[in-house]
């Protein structure tokens, strides 16, 4: 197994263009694993640590930009205002050493339906930035996933960056663990509103063989919810949500959880993240 | 890099990671390898001052970094004062995880200081820095102590008091050494090659010219997926690996019986064909397995009991009649993993004289050694076992395994010594695991309320293995009314279990203190009020006073409660066995002026070497400084292996009576050194060199419950160990997740040899049963009968956040009989646990579990709430 180690971008560029086959790694937190459980033995493997690009964040306009390799400690530590549900996706992965090692671009990468940053880059309408020697695209989250482990970008591309737009209203992520310790999710939920639009965006994780949207969901709730005043929704209101979040689910069912579980367990996680935001609106937090 | 302060150069392979090249080519072993997917958190290590997994780390990805390992965090002053303060509350036990969690409690102990000052963080907070650490003992109320204590500037400097624990320092350093960090020079390294297949005869195996050594029966056929069948080793990992693929199997696939529920009916494939296939099974119970006829799959009853037939017709008319006085319940448990953090390891090696050298992560020195021997021909005293360290056992590491016998003949092979390490798939397959069970239970009160008969037919779900007994403990509860127990094995053609720390009593408690509580419901009665009337044993109803008094549960409120969070409170009780192993001897010297003990004694965390520590410096007066007690080599003093709770209650008294001696022998050569009170002077020590002494293991007074000692199990003493657990959950009824909150542990097993570990073990127990209750499941492919559940992600073990605050009380008295008036706790203390989580949930919801785990879809399907 080659070990590539570029340290600048246009170098990193250069190998994936030149061994497309490289596996990127970062924080190691997901391709380590797969190597060490034997589920996979690349020919070469290509660490993108060194490359100080991915590690940079800021403002770009009306989004912010967050560097593929920014750990998910920096990313809670210093962005988290300014993307609300992804931070708190951020502070709920697994534990402070993956999370000081773990980044976003490595959870795109990767693009478990587990993963915890997929929801909130869902929810909030964010792009995902890829780059290859022959140039840079960007594809919307909702357009990015295609399979289980598989996603649009190709073969000689990496994962650059992900524009997260400014938020517009209320955030929030939630998710379920088996324990209450170190928790792998077995479902997990965002949902961002646009005040100003009166729009919602959501994201569902774990529960199908792709993170997905729940877009009937999304045109409910932009019609039933309070936005002048952050009321409560009606029970039979929270309800509706609840279940149109669990019925656009895909899940199945695995060592983690069942299938029907997952579904139950959204729905009452679709249903708190409206109460959320409602109150954060009446709050006049936005 | 800069390692520990030094500058330090590598050249590691590019497919080396960071774990590997501190531990295998620098030497720095404090670093531990247990899950290798950064869920245990065991190989944490600073890099620029961050924690991180370093078994996820390329190890390149160090270059220029400034690294630091468990051996690299004391200061100039002395350890670190998180290094301090895991010795000082003891927050260990095997202390495999240790490094780990102290490399990471220091980088959130100095951060937290920095930001806070010297305040004590809560709960949570602690809880949060630690997510990512895993300790199998259950040592986590240590932990949150010594972290929190540490936080407020307490440890900053050295304690004058010696730590609870007598290795302690050794654990919180890194220089503890275990058998997964002993590789000798020109060591060779192996690999089992496991089945691929469920059940088939193996018609041919081609190891492709490796080194190798075969591992079949002699009817060649294989019983399980992950079954091994040949050992290869190589010079180098990675070549064993290679030569590991490079074994072509021939099977011819045998219909494989997979479902326990279904492995009976007739017509399923069936395990073990022949009488002689039968009586090669392998058993998951410690000693002879009880007798059982066989009929297909299903194996026994082995029954016991008295007045069966009053009992089960007693049963049966009050079914007939419809009496509210009969509970009659079916409770199921499903396999449980030990998962010891430390996997099973054997480094063997022949020497130029003919011995045998291993090394290896066991819980019976002794007996691997008497094993040993037996099979290689060889006088005892030629097989030379060693154990300094071992890193969780629970049951799964005793006799001669596979790891043991594949290492010794590979060893022989290849002229070099051999090392096989388990990784953590095959541990969390075939390194046993408490059978499952489904128990039928029966129990029937009287008029009066009295116990009038308890029926319970258990049919035990361990794969392949043999050897159940679950409902055979029914005759260690509840007085003496008619009871018929019977026990079944279903054999199916999954992995073997082994015993697990009370074998067979946390199946059988789940199911019948939860009956218990049904009955108290039925009755109308307190469910502690119930169990004192029924358990007519005064020391156990002491327990049952002192549980009673417990505010939490004086106050509770009766009947489920509303709204999503709902509290609840639940009682079990459990007993178990005493034993001890009469044969137990305890040698001391005078060396290098300390008294000196040797052992055989294994220390797997439960404290061994601290009790004989304890025992000598107690007994003669000495500083810590003054004793040295070395434990886990065959060639020292006889000992029992750590199992059956009997270890503390045979070296104990053998070390006292060790330590007497060797007083009355300074006594007689130097009288002016033995004060008033019986204490040596320490001075007078240098004097004395080389003056010895035995002792051994005293008779209880009224002898064993046998003659003599049972091979296999030592002596069964007088007297049964009692436990009672108080348990407080929060269930949420929308998520239906339960979180235990707080647990109280009332324990009846004499005087404590040392106090801190003793609860350390107790509380170790709550955490195990927590997860027995909760979060433990193994999966297998229904299709394949492959385990699904092979890493440390899916496979559940509690975390430190998933620990409820525990208070463990210990009633000392009725004791009295046994030398040294204390018994082992190991057993007693976990078994009952699961069932007062069970009565929890009842208490809150309303809704009776009636299997393990209680996931949280069971509870929301239970409690019927969408």
């Amino acid at each position: 197994m080659d070990f590539l180690s570029p340290d600048t971008w246009a170098g990193a560029l250069a190998a994936k263009a030149a061994r497309p086959e490289a596996v990127p790694v970062m924080g190691g937190t997901d391709v380590m694993v797969e190597l060490n459980l034997g589920r996979r033995r690349p020919h070469a493997l290509l660490d993108l640590t060194r490359v100080p690009e991915l590690a940079r964040w800021g403002a770009e306009d009306g989004y912010t930009r967050v560097g593929a390799g920014v750990s998910y400690t920096r990313l809670v530590e210093r962005v988290g205002s300014r993307a609300p549900a992804l931070a708190a996706a951020a502070r709920s992965v697994a534990s402070p050493q993956i999370r000081n090692r773990g980044s976003v671009g490595g959870n795109l990468g990767g693009a478990s339906p587990a993963g915890d940053c997929h929801p909130p880059l869902l929810a909030a309408g964010a792009l995902v930035e890829l780059a290859s020697a022959a140039g840079v695209r960007r594809v919307p989250a909702s357009e990015f996933y295609l399979g289980p482990g598989r996603t649009v970008r190709r073969e000689d591309e990496l994962v650059a960056a992900v524009l997260v737009p400014e938020p517009r209203g209320p955030q929030v992520f939630a998710k379920v663990g088996p324990r209450n310790a170190m928790v792998i999710a077995v479902v997990s939920f965002a949902l961002a509103l646009d005040v100003a639009a009166r729009r919602a965006g959501t994201g569902i994780g774990s529960a199908g063989p792709t993170p997905l949207r729940a877009r009937a969901a999304e045109e409910f709730l932009a019609r039933e919810f309070d936005w002048a005043g952050g009321a409560d929704p009606s029970p039979e209101a929270a309800r509706r949500f609840g279940d149109l979040v669990a019925g656009a689910a895909r899940p199945i069912d695995d060592v983690r959880g069942s299938a029907a579980y997952r579904r139950h367990a959204l729905a009452v996680l679709a249903r708190r993240a409206w109460a959320r935001c409602a109150a954060e609106v009446r709050g006049g937090g936005v | 890099m800069t390692l520990n302060g030094a500058a330090a150069e590598a050249s590691p392979g590019s497919d080396t990671t960071a774990a590997e090249l501190v531990r295998d080519e620098l030497g720095l072993t404090g670093t531990k390898v247990a899950c290798g997917a950064g869920v245990c958190g065991a190989c944490t290590l600073l890099v620029d001052g961050t924690p991180t997994a370093s078994c996820l780390l390329p190890a390149t990805a160090l270059a220029g970094r400034t690294v630091t390992t468990v051996e690299g965090l004391a200061g100039p002053d002395g350890l670190h004062p998180v290094q301090r303060a895991f010795a000082a509350h003891d927050g260990m036990q095997c202390g495999y995880c240790t490094p780990g969690f102290v490399v990471e409690a220091a980088a959130f102990v100095d951060r937290h200081r920095a930001e806070h000052g010297d305040t004590r963080p809560s709960r949570a907070e602690i809880a949060d820095a630690l997510a990512g650490h895993l300790c199998r003992c259950g040592a986590y109320e240590g932990i949150y102590a010594a972290v929190a204590a540490a936080c407020a500037g307490e440890h900053d400097t050295e304690s004058p008091l010696p730590p609870p624990r007598a290795e302690a320092e050794e654990k919180v350093t890194g220089r503890a050494r275990y058998t997964t960090d002993v590789r000798p020079e020109g060591c060779w390294e192996a690999v089992l090659v496991r089945s691929t297949r469920a059940h088939a005869r193996v018609a041919a195996v081609d190891a492709g010219g490796a080194v190798h050594v075969d591992l079949l029966g002699a009817d060649r056929t294989v019983r399980y997926v992950g079954q091994p069948l040949l050992a290869v080793a190589a010079p180098t990992p990675a070549e064993a690996r290679a030569a590991a693929e490079r074994v072509a199997v021939d099977y011819r696939d045998l219909p494989a019986a997979l479902d326990p529920a279904a492995a009976h009916h007739a017509g399923a494939p069936v395990v073990y064909p022949t009488r002689e296939a039968q009586n090669a099974a392998p058993s998951n119970n410690e000693g002879p397995p009880l007798p059982g006829r066989w009929r297909g799959n299903l194996r026994g009853p082995s029954g016991f009991g008295w007045r069966g037939g009053t009992a089960v017709r007693r049963v049966k008319d009050a079914a007939k009649r419809g009496d509210r006085r009969l509970v009659a319940e079916v409770f199921r448990t499903g396999p449980q993993v030990h998962t010891a953090l430390e996997p099973h390891a054997c480094v063997a090696r022949w020497d130029e004289h003919g011995d045998l050298h291993l090394h290896t992560s066991t819980q019976a020195v002794v007996g691997v050694a008497e094993a040993a021997a037996k099979r290689w021909g060889l006088p005892r005293e030629r097989v030379h076992v060693t154990a300094e360290h071992v890193g969780g056992g629970f049951g799964a590491k005793g006799g001669l395994r596979v790891e043991v016998v594949a290492a010794a003949e590979l060893a022989r092979a290849a002229g070099a010594p051999v090392r096989l390490v388990f990784d953590r798939a095959e541990e969390l397959t075939d390194a046993g695991h408490r059978p499952g069970a489904r128990v039928e239970l029966g129990l029937l009160a009287d008029a009066k309320g009295d116990l009038a008969a308890l029926t319970m037919d258990a049919y035990n779900d361990g794969g392949m293995s043999t050897g159940g007994m679950v409902a055979t403990l029914g005759l260690l509860m509840y007085g003496n009314a008619p009871r018929r127990l019977r026990d079944f094995d279903v054999l199916t053609n999954r992995p073997p279990g082994a015993p697990f720390r009370g074998p067979g009593g946390a199946q059988f408690h789940w199911a019948l203190e939860q009956g218990v509580d049904m009955m108290a419901e039925r009755l109308g009665e307190d469910p502690l009020a119930l169990r004192r009337r029924w358990d007519g044993n005064r020391k156990r109803r002491a327990l049952y006073d002192w549980a009673a008094a417990l505010p939490v549960w004086a106050e509770r409120t009766r009947g489920a409660g509303t709204g999503r969070f709902r509290r609840g409170v639940g009682v079990a009780a459990a007993n178990w066995i005493y034993l001890t192993d009469p044969a137990t001897v305890v040698d001391l010297v005078v060396e290098d002026g300390a008294v000196v003990a040797r052992s055989a004694v294994q220390d797997i965390g439960t404290g061994s070497r601290s009790v004989i520590t304890d025992v000598v410096r107690t007994e003669l007066g000495l500083p810590a400084d003054r004793v040295r007690v070395g434990v886990g080599r065959s060639g020292w003093s006889y000992a029992p292996g750590s199992n059956g709770s009997r270890t503390t209650a045979s070296i104990g008294p053998a070390a006292r009576d060790a330590a007497r001696a060797l007083r009355e022998e300074v006594r007689r050569r130097a009288p002016g050194a033995v004060s008033g009170s019986g204490a040596l002077d320490p001075e007078a020590l240098k004097s004395l060199e080389g003056t010895q002494a035995g002792g051994r293991r005293r008779r209880d007074r009224g002898g064993y419950l046998t003659p003599v000692a049972l091979p296999g199990m030592g002596a069964p003493g007088r007297g049964l160990t009692g436990a009672v657990h108080v348990m407080e959950v929060e269930v949420d009824t929308l998520l239906g997740q339960v979180r235990p909150l707080r647990c109280w542990a009332g324990i009846s097993a004499g005087r404590m040899y040392n106090d801190r570990l003793a609860r350390n073990q107790c509380e170790g127990g709550v955490v195990q049963g927590i997860g027995y209750a909760l979060y433990e499941q193994r999966r297998d492919d229904p299709v394949t009968g492959a385990v699904l559940t092979t890493n440390l992600e899916d496979y559940r073990i509690p975390g430190i956040g998933d620990t409820p605050e525990i208070t463990v009380h210990f009633h000392e008295e009725g004791w009295e009989h046994v030398v040294g008036g204390g018994v082992g706790i190991g057993e007693v203390s976990t078994i009952g646990v699961a069932a007062a989580v069970g009565n929890a949930v009842h208490d809150a919801t309303g809704w009776r579990p009636r299997e393990v785990p209680i996931r949280p879809d069971r509870l929301l399907e239970g409690i019927g709430l969408k």
